[in-house]
């Protein structure tokens, strides 16, 4: 049961061999599955490179979450160390790319890493231009705008 | 970056909120969503023993409510490491803490959301710390922070009377005002009556 194969497509045609409880921890996936058994699910809007870090992720979580009772509480540690330094290691635009793909997907903890990770990164940002250089962000306010905005929000304490 | 909405909002759901208010001016986006979730300002705060929490209330199309717990580590409220009982009166997102023990002539201001203290160390001693107000009708707010104490005066018939000073310290100008009651029989009569666990701060009205 749990060595059943599915094979996942990238937009580059690239076939990516998985095993089903792998790739059930998207719930697309699970839902597809399930309704159409045997077939390879073709996902023209994720690169190889993406499909196979989300696949690594999957397979990280999938091997823990299995992985035995007893040890659940160091190894669920060992897990959220992993998460960190898998994120850390993707550089920005990738990881954004990897965030839409567990948004479409439908793999909550793997949004919820990569929502986190973005999220420090704001938060490290001195001020809100280098916010809009680290993601690509255009400046749809006039400085008027802006001032107006710092008023409303000051805190004169 | 071109995040549909839900996504920068799950994204921004995560920031620490003393980063939030530099996020509003990033995008007109940024700043809808931010306005919508109501994060960067609590609407609550409340308090169980140590902790703090603040209370963000959404009723727009998916009605939610959001508690966060706030970091209670202010080292204006300890002594020597040694927490310091504080009564605190909530007004605007701030907490207006007043120490237990009269013998502390201090009072701090407190936003636990964005981490910023005043603290506030009144000139005369025995002063009776009523609460916080601001002035709702202008954008900078303007907050003041409200007192009084008893005094007594010798008048010309030789009696001696007991008169309420009021004092009103301004953020803006960090300066106390005070203005000393004409008459003290009046205003006790007529009875404004202080007491700091009645008192209710509401749109910068202290009532």
């Amino acid at each position: 049961m749990s060595k059943k194969m599915i094979v996942l497509k990238s937009s580059e045609g690239v076939s990516f061999v998985v095993e089903e409880a792998v790739a059930r921890q998207s719930k697309i996936i699970s839902f597809l599955v399930e309704e159409f058994p045997d077939r390879e699910l073709p996902l023209t809007n994720m690169t190889s490179e993406i499909l196979r870090k989300t696949i690594e992720y999957c397979k990280k979580h999938v091997v823990e979450d299995d992985g035995g009772g007893d040890s659940s509480s160091s190894s669920s540690g060992d897990l959220k160390e992993w998460d960190v330094k898998f994120v850390a290691e993707i550089d920005q635009p990738r990881l954004m790319d990897l965030l839409m793909a567990a948004n479409y997907l439908d793999i909550p903890s793997l949004l919820d890493v990569t929502c986190q990770k973005v999220a420090d990164t704001i938060a490290a940002c001195n001020d809100e231009k280098e916010i809009r250089a680290t993601f690509n962000i255009e400046n749809d306010f006039t400085e008027e705008e802006v001032e107006a905005i710092r008023m409303e929000n000051q805190y004169p304490i | 970056m071109k995040l549909p909405c839900e996504l920068v909002e799950e994204i921004l759901y995560r920031v620490p909120p003393l980063s939030l208010l530099r996020c509003k001016t990033v995008c007109k986006q940024w700043n809808t969503l931010l306005n919508h979730l109501s994060l960067v300002r609590p609407q609550l705060l409340i308090w169980t023993g140590p902790k703090i929490y603040s209370v963000g209330v959404n009723l727009k199309d998916d009605p939610k409510i959001d508690i966060r717990e706030l970091p209670v580590d202010n080292p204006y409220l300890k002594n020597n490491n040694y927490p310091i009982p504080y009564n605190f009166l909530p007004c605007d997102g701030l907490l207006f803490c007043v120490p237990r023990w009269g013998n502390i002539n201090r009072v701090v201001v407190w936003s636990p959301w964005l981490r910023q203290t005043r603290l506030i160390v009144p000139q005369e001693n025995c002063f009776t710390f009523g609460g916080i107000g601001y002035d709702s009708g202008k954008p900078e707010k303007g907050y003041k922070v409200f007192g009084y104490r008893f005094l007594d005066r010798k008048l010309n018939n030789g009696k001696v009377q007991v008169y309420r000073r009021l004092a009103i310290y301004k953020f803006e100008t960090n300066e106390w005002k005070y203005i000393d009651a004409m008459n003290e029989d009046e205003t006790s009569q007529t009875g404004i009556g202080i007491s700091f666990d009645k008192n209710v701060s509401l749109n910068g009205n202290l009532y």
